[in-house]
């Protein structure tokens, strides 16, 4: 086609039509383009996420469950995880809440320091007919919102259905801290960029349990593969009445609770 | 053909323009993005990379395998050594080498934080109530208080007067 020094109106809208019809038909066409955000297996071993100790990423789905009818409140899992992932003081990646209620509904929620010194008795005047501890941390959800609103890829899901933070990248925007309907993020005064549990991705994929699985001395704690047929936690999940926190939010949370109350979100 | 030049002209910015973009993109964009998603692909490497901090129970057998057989017999098998004592690698490093001694910390906190009684515990778990146990309220206790009479270790006493006459 030659350049037109005048082109009429008419004729600028008929060839823009069809070049938009052009566009539409070739979208529709089965052609491949080839996609750099695709993960591939080849790859994946290069990265050393395979292969090196026979830990291959696409053979585990974690899980974690939470028996809140087990749970002694001595914050133990809130001390290892301190020490294992190096959590600057008066911040936490795991803590403990102790619930109170009493009969006539009255609600009362703590935790001093996240739980890390244990809980010491409080409320001498408060008849509480119901109490219990709520271990909280990261859900890594499966639909999580903190992924969603992260400007530059600095938070993530690996094939593992883990929700990890990339702390280079990362700018400290902190938009995934106000996103975590569980507040379970924050901001690392240290580093400056956003940070929240791992599930110890360091121990678990070494075969270890996370720190705080670990130190549970009641079992309360469970950390299982859900890709493994005979894992207790895949057993539990199947066999008991499992609840979820803020299940209305439909994030999809991978952390299952036993014996929760309604009063918990 | 008179306005060619302005197509060339045009042509050499958008060229340019995009010569730039692909310049600057190179340097911020790191080379592991999108190797398996919209994130640095070594990232992955670099948390699995960091070192464990804690060995568990079984770590501490190799060295201190008296304490290790006495802890495991009790009913405090199920609490962690590094609960009550400190994590492995402030101990022994990787190596297997000795850092520093491992604190130990014989305030009567330490056991209350579990034994405790409050309303929040599970009923079935062992709590003391120090007023009933001891006589003597929380601040009154002395470092060492429990360890009077029971062992940090293999804490139930009928098991200690088992053991005291099976020596006898
Ligand atoms: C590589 C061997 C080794 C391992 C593993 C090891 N220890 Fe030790 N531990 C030592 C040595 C050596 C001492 C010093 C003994 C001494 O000086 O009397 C010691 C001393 C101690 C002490 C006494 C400190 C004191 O003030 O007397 C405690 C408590 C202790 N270790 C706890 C642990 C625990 C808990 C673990 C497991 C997490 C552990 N150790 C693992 C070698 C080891
Ligand atoms: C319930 C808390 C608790 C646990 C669990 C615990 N310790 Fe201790 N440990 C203590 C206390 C308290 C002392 C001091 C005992 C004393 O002075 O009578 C101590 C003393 C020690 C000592 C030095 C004195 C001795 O008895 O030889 C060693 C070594 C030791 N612990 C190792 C371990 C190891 C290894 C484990 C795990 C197998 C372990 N501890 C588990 C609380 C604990
Ligand atoms: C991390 C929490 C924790 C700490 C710290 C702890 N204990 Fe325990 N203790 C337990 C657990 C768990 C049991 C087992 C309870 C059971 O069998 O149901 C137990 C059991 C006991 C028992 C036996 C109760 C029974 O009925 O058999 C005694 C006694 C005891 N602990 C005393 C102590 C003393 C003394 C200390 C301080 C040196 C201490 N505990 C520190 C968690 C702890
Ligand atoms: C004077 C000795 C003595 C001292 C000191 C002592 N206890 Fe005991 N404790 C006992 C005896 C005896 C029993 C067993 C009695 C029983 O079964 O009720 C016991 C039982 C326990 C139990 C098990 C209770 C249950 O319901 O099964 C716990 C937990 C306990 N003690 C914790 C502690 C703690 C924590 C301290 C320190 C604040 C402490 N004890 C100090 C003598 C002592």
């Amino acid at each position: 086609m030659k350049i037109m020094d005048n082109v009429s109106r008419r004729e600028f809208l008929k060839d823009g039509c069809k070049l938009a019809s052009a566009c539409m038909i070739l979208n529709v066409l089965p052609i491949k383009i080839p996609n750099a955000f695709a993960s591939d297996e080849a790859s994946a071993t290069q990265a050393g996420l395979e292969a090196k100790d026979g830990y291959n990423w696409g053979n585990h789905y974690y899980a974690y469950l939470i028996d809140t009818r087990k749970c002694i409140g001595c914050g133990m899992c809130v001390q290892a995880c301190s020490r294992e992932n190096n959590v600057p003081d008066g911040f936490f990646r795991t803590w403990v809440e102790r619930y109170e209620i009493s009969e006539r509904g009255e609600v009362f929620v703590d935790s001093p320091h996240g739980g890390i010194n244990g809980f010491e008795a409080t409320n001498p005047g408060f008849n509480a007919t119901k109490a219990f501890f709520v271990p909280k941390m990261c859900n890594h959800c499966e639909h999580t919102p903190c992924i969603q609103v992260c400007p530059v890829g600095a938070s993530y899901a690996t094939k593992e259905g883990m929700v990890l933070v990339d702390s280079e990248r990362c700018v400290g925007c902190g938009y995934c801290v106000q996103a975590c309907p569980y507040g379970s993020r924050f901001i690392n005064p240290i580093t400056h960029t956003a940070d929240k549990c791992t599930w110890c991705y360091h121990r678990i994929t070494k075969g270890l349990k996370p720190a705080c699985v670990q130190a549970c001395p009641t079992g309360a704690r469970k950390f299982g593969d859900l890709k493994d047929e005979h894992d207790e936690v895949r057993k539990i999940l199947a066999s008991e009445r499992i609840g979820i926190l803020q299940a209305e939010k439909l994030t999809k949370p991978k952390c299952y609770y036993i014996g929760l109350d309604k009063e918990v979100r | 053909m008179k306005h060619t030049k302005h197509y060339w002209r045009a042509g050499f910015l958008l060229v340019g323009g995009l010569i730039g973009f692909i310049f600057v993109r190179h340097f911020l964009v790191p080379t592991s993005f999108g190797q398996f998603g919209f994130y640095r692909g070594t990232n992955l490497a670099e948390q699995q990379a960091k070192s464990v901090v804690h060995g568990g129970k079984e770590s501490c057998s190799t060295c201190h395998e008296d304490v290790a057989k006495n802890h495991a017999a009790g009913s405090h098998a199920v609490v962690q050594c590094e609960n009550c004592h400190a994590a492995l690698s402030k101990h022994i490093n990787k190596d297997g080498e000795f850092v520093e001694l491992m604190p130990i910390d014989r305030s009567p906190q330490l056991c209350l934080r579990c034994h405790r009684s409050l309303p929040s515990r599970p009923t079935g778990f062992p709590q003391i109530e120090t007023k009933e146990h001891l006589g003597l309220d929380e601040p009154e206790l002395q470092a060492g208080a429990c360890l009077a009479c029971h062992n940090s270790h293999r804490p139930s006493l009928e098991k200690k007067k088992v053991k005291y006459e099976n020596n006898g």
